[in-house]
């Protein structure tokens, strides 16, 4: 494994705008993982070559933080927030629904690979909740017939596109 | 030093400034509990067992990461403070397995100890526990037991600040977190490795050697001073029934601090096979009177025609009378030489600015000090003499094959086996004695074990000056030291 | 009312994030018009008059922590936008981030002039990746205008700004988690002393403030320190966006002058309780603020000192409506979970106590709990809280101090029942318009 032309042009860059290469940890986290979609122990290596610093140390921030994934998981990761007020605007049975469809667990992943299933702490969209991430992009204000829509769309590929939250208004 | 004073307890103490609190109130007589903090390693401040409470602040302090301050108030004794440590003892036990009963560090432990002193309530914990994995091997020398491990980060900050080798981290996060070493990483080449078992509060880093082998309350602890090279750091030798169970560094500011390097433990745990056994003329057994009064009669016909090569593993008691039997004798050709010498094929490391020393043995600076004008033995003639007295191992074959040989060493190689005259000495865990490390340092060590088959050397020499009809200068370490 | 809009100063229509949206209502103007007849002393002195506090949480005067820094460090000094906004609840950075990103790069380069920053970071949270995008792009546009990168017009200070993104820890949202995190590091956080504005990022003396703070500071360079100063109470000036969410009518991020009635701000502009219920609770400053009861807010105002005499905090602004019907066990189920789960690892009480807290809540949630449960809980709580190395400890422990306070009946109807009186879960009563 290594990094593209394109990833080391990057990395020369970055080394500029910081005084300690062991801050570009994260930012090469992240590049690798948004190429392959999991950080493995040969990209850990790779990271800790490339900025010179002990193994253990990227693994430690791999392991760490919550966005990185040490596995291959779904093509799409479907993390559906279960924090306060999700919850109490029906995230559960979101949740309920998606496994229902899917016919999977939470923590579990679709046999043709194409979706995970998580649920994480408040993604700062309370105020469009219930909501989920996948990848990048937020899916929000969600009910049972949107998130059918949403793996529909998912499945065939069709784009999601982000706009700044819209905030609803309720009876 | 600029001083500083503070109130501890009602107590006004002085200590220097830019002393941490925890440290300050300990030369004072005051003990706060801790188990993350140690003080030779950078404070970590995470346990907060020690924390305590200063006047005009509004939160409990961690006095590992207090400097002192002139006019400081501190509580240690108040019951909030107390309640503070009953707490946290509370919290580590909740995830903590108990298991005691098999845990190799019941009896030194300081979770066991620390509950003892300054809790003993039960436990309010219902719940389950988060289970973790019990028997993770960090390579073949160190076993660790996420269970046990109350996540201190002593052992990491050991990797990063004593050996430097950064194996350790802790991953996950919240109680969910462990020791771990990279992936496909072991501790086996960490010079120091072991010092994270010395070093660890709990039973979570064992070492293979020592696990299960033995409570550790039946062994019996002897001050020593490792052998492996000219460092002398200062250890524990442990042991029952005459077998060294366990070997830990022992707690010397100026020369080894809490430390050792594993090839100095291995030195002790892992005997070595050649050692050699009684003693013998010819290759027969003798009495060993009768290969006293042989060796010296030998000594006193050929005087100018033996060399007499000097061991840099010999106490500076051993070397005391050798000096006075060459003196007596008039032996003029005096050699030193280095009884054991760095070897790459052992995976031993030659030297690092930690602890190892390049020079493998524990006093050839007592060598020097004690016989100033002894040439180095690569540098003999060999046509100068047609006898030479061998004392310890490690004598070049070349210079010595064509004499008669008087091997006095606790190892068995070549130089022994091709000589006349031979006694089994002892190594330093079976004798009482000192050494001089390269700084000069001169620091005393007490028997272990017991010697088995073989000869104290001090007695040796005792013993063949009496034979020459001299009184020696002592007949005993003490004796030889205050006769100085 | 009507409210002073300092931050959400721009029609939501798609375009305001973009430079020329922002240059047409007026921004960049205090690079030209102010600085070059500023000091740094003078830009620092007009924050300080402000008054205006720290928007993240804690809420110190943002002047008087910019004045901490030492005056003869021959180190570099960094500056950090803190962009990592965790508290659950909290929504409005995102909305400055998303919207308005240049009034934040404005506010962090007069930030930088006044503190004569080597360098200054945008931290934002990895799972932002819309607002990542928007600000990455203004960045992007202040660098190709000159805003950036080049001497600041009357000077020779060029401000530099790098985004970095994060990767999912609200302990990061501490500002030495935060620093820690920069420098390539688990998000632990440090023990203080030493603060940040003596020892902060790379061992250098560090300003942090959260975005907000920062997006402030143009307005008060344009306008002066009194007049923000004037917005808003004596000890709470200026306005404060505030992201209402749970059982509202109108949930949404609102801007309004610190002191404004909390009632009058609950009913008109979070349009009330969604289906007509009553209210139950309220968390009014995201979620490690202790819950508060309708009694309670009765007469509030939002600022600090007001919330602070109802017995909670202002925290991030973060209002969390909770209608009747609604289990409060169940409620506080999610948030121990949630402090459990982002409990850093790193110190004995919060690392231990975090997962108890869950358990023992979860299991009286699952009608399985004890009377003595409760006393339990806050017995815990007391060793947690100020115990700890860094604030998250005592966050975990401000929801299950006032729920267990506030709603004991509830917990005891629990452990009495043998189960949940609402089933066990939330009841959704909310439909769209």
């Amino acid at each position: 494994m290594d990094f593209t032309d394109a990833e080391k042009k990057e990395i020369a860059y970055l080394r500029t705008r910081y005084p300690d290469p062991r801050s570009l940890t994260l930012p090469l986290m992240w590049m690798i993982q948004k190429r392959e979609g999991f950080v493995s122990n040969e990209a850990v290596d790779l990271i800790a070559a490339e900025l010179e610093i002990p193994t253990i140390w990227v693994e430690e921030v791999r392991s760490w933080y919550s966005m990185f994934t040490e596995k291959k998981e779904g093509k799409f990761v479907l993390e559906v927030c279960n924090n306060i007020s999700c919850a109490m605007l029906g995230s559960q049975d979101v949740i309920d629904h998606i496994c229902e469809v899917l016919k999977i667990k939470v923590g579990e992943t679709t046999p043709d690979g194409m979706f995970t299933l998580k649920t994480v702490e408040c993604l700062g969209s309370c105020g469009t909740g219930p909501m989920m991430q996948v990848g990048d992009r937020y899916y929000e204000l969600l009910d049972e017939n949107k998130v059918e829509q949403i793996l529909e769309d998912l499945r065939n590929g069709k784009e999601h596109e982000q706009k700044p939250q819209e905030w609803p208004e309720y009876k | 030093m600029k001083e500083v004073t503070l109130t501890v307890d009602g107590k006004k103490i002085t200590v220097p400034a830019g002393t941490l609190l925890i440290d300050a109130c300990e030369q004072n007589g005051i003990y706060i509990p801790r188990f993350c903090y140690h003080k030779h390693l950078f404070p970590s401040g995470n346990c907060r067992m020690c924390l305590v409470t200063i006047e005009k602040n509004p939160k409990p302090q961690p006095s590992c990461m207090t400097p002192v301050a002139d006019g400081m108030v501190v509580h240690t004794n108040t019951p909030e403070v107390a309640e503070i440590r009953k707490a946290v003892l509370e919290f580590i036990l909740i995830n903590h397995p108990l298991d005691c009963p098999i845990c190799d560090k019941a009896g030194e432990c300081m979770l066991q100890d620390q509950y003892m002193e300054f809790s003993g309530d039960k436990s309010r914990f219902n719940e389950t526990k988060v289970a973790k994995e019990k028997l993770y091997h960090f390579g073949e020398k160190i076993v660790y037991d996420a269970e046990r491990c109350i996540l201190c980060s002593r052992c990491v900050r050991i990797t990063r600040e004593v050996s430097k080798t950064n194996k350790l981290g802790i991953l996950e996060r919240g109680d969910r977190s462990y020791v771990a070493l990279a992936h496909g990483d072991t501790l086996d080449d960490d010079p120091y490795a072991y010092c994270v078992t010395d070093n660890c509060p709990v039973g979570a880093l064992t070492p293979t050697y020592f696990r299960f082998k033995e409570r550790v309350w039946y062994l019996h602890k002897t001050p020593s001073v490792c052998a492996g090279c000219s460092r002398g750091c200062n250890i524990w030798i442990e042991t029952k029934d005459n077998v060294i169970y366990r070997v830990r560094p022992r707690e010397n500011d100026a020369v080894n601090k809490s430390w050792m390097c594993d090839f100095g433990r291995e030195y002790y745990i892992y005997p070595p096979k050649n050692r050699a056994a009684g003693v013998k003329i010819n290759h027969r057994a003798v009495d060993y009177g009768k290969f006293v009064s042989e060796v010296a009669s030998l000594l006193k016909e050929h005087t100018k025609e033996t060399a007499f090569v000097l061991s840099a593993y010999a106490t500076n008691e051993e070397l005391t009378l050798a000096k006075q039997l060459t003196e007596h004798l008039g032996i003029k050709g005096i050699f030193h030489k280095k009884d054991r010498v760095w070897q790459e094929s052992t995976g031993e490391i030659r030297e690092d600015d930690i602890l190892i020393k390049e020079d493998k043995t524990p006093n050839m600076a007592g060598v020097k000090n004690a016989f100033p004008d002894a040439k180095d033995i690569n540098d003999m003639v060999i046509s100068d003499f047609k006898y030479a007295v061998v004392w310890g191992p490690g004598a070049p074959l070349d210079k010595v094959s064509g004499l008669e040989l008087i091997v006095i060493s606790a190892m068995v190689d070549q130089v022994w086996d091709k000589a006349k005259y031979n006694l089994a000495g002892r190594i330093s865990a079976e004798k009482h004695g000192s050494f001089t490390n390269f700084e000069g340092i001169t620091q005393d060590f007490r028997r272990a074990i017991k010697g088995e088959n073989n000869y104290d050397e001090l007695t040796f020499f005792v013993d063949l000056l009496k034979e020459l009809g001299v009184k020696p200068i002592g007949r005993t370490v003490q004796e030889i030291q205050n006769a100085k | 009312m009507s409210h002073k809009k300092i931050l959400l100063n721009f029609e939501r229509n798609g375009t305001s994030h973009t430079l020329d949206s922002y240059l047409k209502r007026g921004g960049y103007q205090t690079l030209a018009e102010k600085i070059p007849a500023l000091s740094p002393t003078e830009v620092m002195e007009e924050v300080k008059k402000s008054g205006i506090r720290g928007r993240g949480g804690a809420g110190f005067p943002a002047g008087i922590k910019w004045s901490f820094l030492p005056k003869d460090s021959d180190k570099p000094v960094y500056l950090i936008c803190n962009g990592d906004e965790g508290e659950p609840g909290t929504f409005k950075d995102r909305v400055i981030m998303e919207e308005n990103p240049h009034m934040l790069i404005e506010g962090m380069i007069l930030a930088c002039y006044a503190i004569n920053a080597k360098h200054a970071y945008i931290y934002i949270r990895g799972e932002y990746g819309f607002a990542l995008e928007r600000v990455r792009a203004a960045v992007k546009e202040a660098y190709d205008a000159g805003y950036l990168g080049k001497p600041l017009k009357g000077t020779n200070y060029v401000p530099e700004i790098t985004v970095h993104k994060g990767a999912g820890a609200y302990v990061v949202g501490d500002e030495t988690g935060l620093m820690n995190s920069i420098e390539g590091k688990k998000g632990q956080t440090r023990n203080k002393p030493p603060f940040p504005a003596i020892e902060g990022l790379y061992k250098c003396p560090t300003i942090i403030n959260n975005v907000e703070t920062l997006a402030s500071v143009p307005w008060i360079i344009a306008n002066g320190g009194e007049a923000y100063h004037k917005i808003g109470t004596e000890k709470s000036s200026g306005t404060k966006l505030l992201s209402v969410s749970g059982h509202v009518r109108k949930p949404g991020v609102y801007e309004v002058e610190l002191g404004y009635s909390f009632m009058d701000f609950l009913n008109n502009e979070a349009g009330g309780i969604i289906g007509g219920r009553k209210l139950k609770a309220v968390i009014p400053g995201g979620s490690s603020t202790p819950v508060l009861l309708p009694e309670d807010i009765k007469d509030m105002t939002i600022d600090y000192e007001s919330i602070a005499a109802a017995g909670s905090s202002l925290g991030s602004g973060a209002v969390i409506v909770i209608a009747e019907g609604t289990c409060m066990v169940k409620l506080l189920e999610v948030l121990t979970h949630f402090y459990h789960h982002e409990s850093c690892g790193q110190c004995t009480p919060c690392r231990e106590g975090t997962g108890w807290l869950h358990q023992v809540v979860k299991r009286i949630e699952e009608g399985k709990g004890k009377m003595e449960d409760l006393d339990l809980l806050t017995s815990i709580t007391k060793h947690i809280a100020f115990h700890t190395v860094c604030p998250l400890g005592d966050a975990a422990c401000g929801p299950v101090d006032s729920f267990v306070e506030k709603f004991r009946e509830e917990f005891e109807e629990h452990i009495k029942q043998g189960g949940c009186p609402y089933g066990g879960k939330f009841v959704r009563f909310q439909e769209k318009v």
